[in-house]
């Protein structure tokens, strides 16, 4: 499997933004903020298990479930 | 008349108070934002009297900005009535080096205007202000609760306090604060925009991964498990015991997308490198070079302001201040300023989705 970093990222900002682009456009950036480097992670990254542990509690703290 | 600016030096607080009041006088104020030299004392008590029916929030300061105007020992306000903004909720967090979770205090400020969803509906008319006193050395973890708490931006910036005296701290509704932040959540009557710029550019392409730090001390060990200031040295270029000859012109940045967020060297200390701005695990950061401050916050402005606003608030750091006073920049910087009515300060830290060191952040009311 490959991609599953940049999906659950991807999750994040739809669930959390519902259409609206200032507030996708800050979702991305508060997680870059919190270490994600968010455009780093492509459809075939590797999914590597301590930033998809990472990412996975980010989204708890958004609210959003991955 | 939707917002109205004074900079005003007094004897004290009461005859800024007096002065204002009298510069005001047939205007009210919905809220009125100050920025006042450490060196009065009480300026929000001296300014709720003079104006009991108006929300007053604001900071000390270093040194404080209005219009087209650079001063020291003075008082900045701006004042705002129904013209441009409709209303204001405030807030004060104390004690915020306990990094307290702001999800209920953000819940009962969006509950002040009808909740969340009325907010997320008229998003492009509410926005958030944060003053931070600064000694508590708490912003980042402040702002990354706040994001989590809220969808709204906040814009703002961390308290000063003059050399001349005083204390750093922040203000509301008549009392002072220290370890505080004050929030405010305005909901402006033609809307607002929001600018950050910081003469910051990279200078390295090359990405460094923030592999071992400590946040909450601001304390920076290693890039890509080598030691921070031996990689460092090897991007500029240069002898490693030269490394803090260069800390202040080439601070270190989050490049998101098209947006720097710079992060600035404070002192070697502990086998590490001390920041103004801790920096999480797993970030990665580019080195950056300063450019010119004038020439890149002229360029910002005229790209975010193709119109005539209301008001615009100034939240400039101080080293940015500092280094505008030593190339003699003061008055084209201000220039720029002059345009609008607009008032800042010089801060010691800026916040926008994070804090940020060395940089402006800007709220510009319709």
């Amino acid at each position: 499997m490959a991609g599953q970093i940049h999906n659950m990222i991807q999750t994040v900002i739809t669930q959390k933004a519902k259409g609206n682009a200032v507030i996708a456009n800050s979702i991305r950036t508060k997680m870059y903020l919190k270490g994600i480097a968010v455009d780093k992670f492509t459809a075939v990254s590797p999914d590597d298990p301590a930033t998809m542990q990472k990412v996975r509690e980010i989204a708890r703290e958004f609210g959003v479930l991955v | 008349m939707a917002t109205k600016t004074l900079s005003i030096k007094g004897t004290d607080s009461r005859d800024v108070a007096r002065q204002a009041k009298e510069a005001l006088a047939g205007f009210q104020p919905k809220l009125l934002l100050f920025f006042a030299s450490s060196t009065y004392e009480h300026p929000e008590a001296a300014l709720q009297e003079a104006f009991p029916d108006s929300k007053i929030i604001g900071s000390s300061s270093h040194s404080e900005y209005c219009n087209a105007c650079y001063t020291s020992g003075s008082v900045s306000i701006m004042a705002m009535d129904t013209g441009s903004v409709e209303d204001v909720c405030v807030q004060v967090v104390e004690n915020i080096g306990a990094e307290p979770d702001l999800r209920e205090v953000l819940d009962g400020m969006h509950n002040y205007y009808g909740g969340a969803e009325e907010i997320l509906a008229n998003y492009e008319r509410y926005v958030g202000i944060v003053l931070f006193e600064s000694s508590a050395k708490a912003e980042e973890i402040f702002m990354d609760r706040l994001g989590m708490a809220t969808d709204l931006l906040f814009v703002g910036g961390s308290s000063s306090a003059s050399d001349g005296g005083g204390q750093s701290l922040v203000y509301a509704n008549g009392q002072s604060y220290s370890g505080a932040a004050v929030l405010a959540i305005l909901k402006t009557t033609k809307g607002y925009d929001v600018l950050k710029t910081q003469s910051a550019h990279i200078f390295s392409e090359r990405k460094l991964e923030v592999t071992k730090s400590d946040l909450r001390s601001r304390i920076l060990y290693e890039f890509d498990h080598r030691p921070c200031g031996e990689v460092y040295a090897e991007v500029l270029g240069i002898p490693q015991n030269e490394i803090q000859n260069y800390f202040v012109c080439n601070p270190l940045g989050v490049v998101a997308g098209e947006e720097i967020f710079v992060r600035t060297f404070n002192q070697i200390q502990d086998g590490g490198i001390t920041l103004h701005c801790g920096l999480p695990e797993g970030t990665e950061i580019n080195v950056l070079k300063i450019g010119n401050i004038v020439d890149d916050t002229k360029k910002a402005l005229d790209e975010a302001i193709p119109y005539q606003p209301a008001g615009v608030i100034n939240f400039n750091c101080l080293y940015r201040t500092l280094e505008i006073l030593n190339e003699n920049q003061v008055e084209p910087y201000c220039a720029l300023f002059g345009r609008y009515p607009s008032i800042g300060f010089s801060t010691n830290g800026e916040a926008y989705l994070g804090h940020i060191n060395e940089t402006s952040t800007i709220l510009v009311i319709k």
